[in-house]
């Protein structure tokens, strides 16, 4: 199944995007893509391995990540997990899923709730220290780790890329404010827009 | 602004990540219908309000959205411990008789 829904933050490339080729800080915007909550209890051993015989990748632990071909998986929670794949198979992975946990535990389909941006270039630090309230020192966020917190007045989930980008998935009603408030952060450095969804 | 451990998450967060949300350890009565209308009232109203050593509730609302002890001085605000739900806190026995 093909998608035309909407990317959250579509119509903000209009005339926001700075051209600079030596901009600071780089946005790309990966539009709608496929997110799955997914709920199990982690002391029900055969609930989980049935999950990760779906996924083909061992839900990774507190404030880690795991990627495989299919999917990033990312922790929330001690009993949650956001995956993230490609739109064409979230149906096909949300059923399997739905079939492993056999009744004992939830998968929701937020697909298009969230905002799914990537920062890159020199200045991600710094920007990043400016809008989090978490120690985002390369020894502190190494590449993999996933946190839950704030960004500016918005609570985001942050995940650490290599080559010091950094990955941001806001609520899809919070994601204007969230590049509004980069297009301030980077007034001195400069800020280029890039989308990444079609 | 102060650090605040998170038992799940396992790491100290800034205070902004979270929320208090009230006085821990609240024993719902096992019997509802058996209470008088002052047991009940205390239960759903009445809470402690020391100047000292208490255990409170909180939630790491931005973080991973688990509710989680947290045992400190409401004077000093120096904070003893954070545990999960369903542990027991004990303090130190120095400060164990001035605890509740």
């Amino acid at each position: 199944m093909t998608t035309t829904a909407r990317p959250p933050l579509a119509h903000n490339a209009l005339g926001r995007t700075a051209s600079a080729e030596n901009a600071g800080l780089t946005i790309t915007d990966h539009g709608v893509t496929g997110l799955l909550v997914l709920r199990v209890k982690p002391e029900r051993v055969e609930l989980v391995k049935a999950v990760e015989t779906v996924l083909g990748v061992a839900l990774p632990g507190a404030l880690q990540s795991a990627t495989v071909d299919l999917a990033v998986v990312r922790w929330m929670s001690p009993d949650a997990w956001l995956i993230s794949l490609e739109m064409t198979e979230r149906e096909r992975i949300e059923a399997a899923l739905v079939q492993a946990l056999d009744g004992h535990g939830a998968v929701v389909d937020v697909s298009g709730g969230y905002a799914h941006i990537e920062l890159s270039g020199p200045s991600v630090l710094e920007v990043l220290k400016t809008s989090t309230a978490y120690d985002v020192h390369p020894d502190n966020f190494v590449p993999g780790k996933v946190v839950g917190t704030t960004f500016a007045k918005a609570t985001v989930l942050l995940r650490a890329l290599g080559g010091g980008s950094c990955e941001v998935l806001v609520r899809r009603s919070l994601a204007d404010y969230v590049l509004l408030w980069l297009d301030k952060a980077t007034t001195d450095v400069g800020m280029r827009y890039v989308n990444n969804s079609e | 602004m102060f650090l605040i451990h998170c038992p799940y998450c396992g790491e100290d967060r800034e205070e902004e990540e979270f929320h208090a949300a009230g006085e821990a350890h609240i024993a719902r009565p096992l019997d509802p219908d058996a209470c008088s209308d002052e047991e009940w009232g205390n239960y759903l109203y009445f809470r402690r309000n020391p100047r000292g050593l208490h255990r409170e509730l909180w939630v790491h609302v931005a973080g991973c959205g688990k509710y989680f002890n947290i045992a400190r001085d409401t004077a000093s605000y120096q904070i003893h411990g954070s545990y999960r739900i369903g542990e027991r806190f004990t303090w130190s026995d120095a400060e164990d008789s001035a605890a509740p």
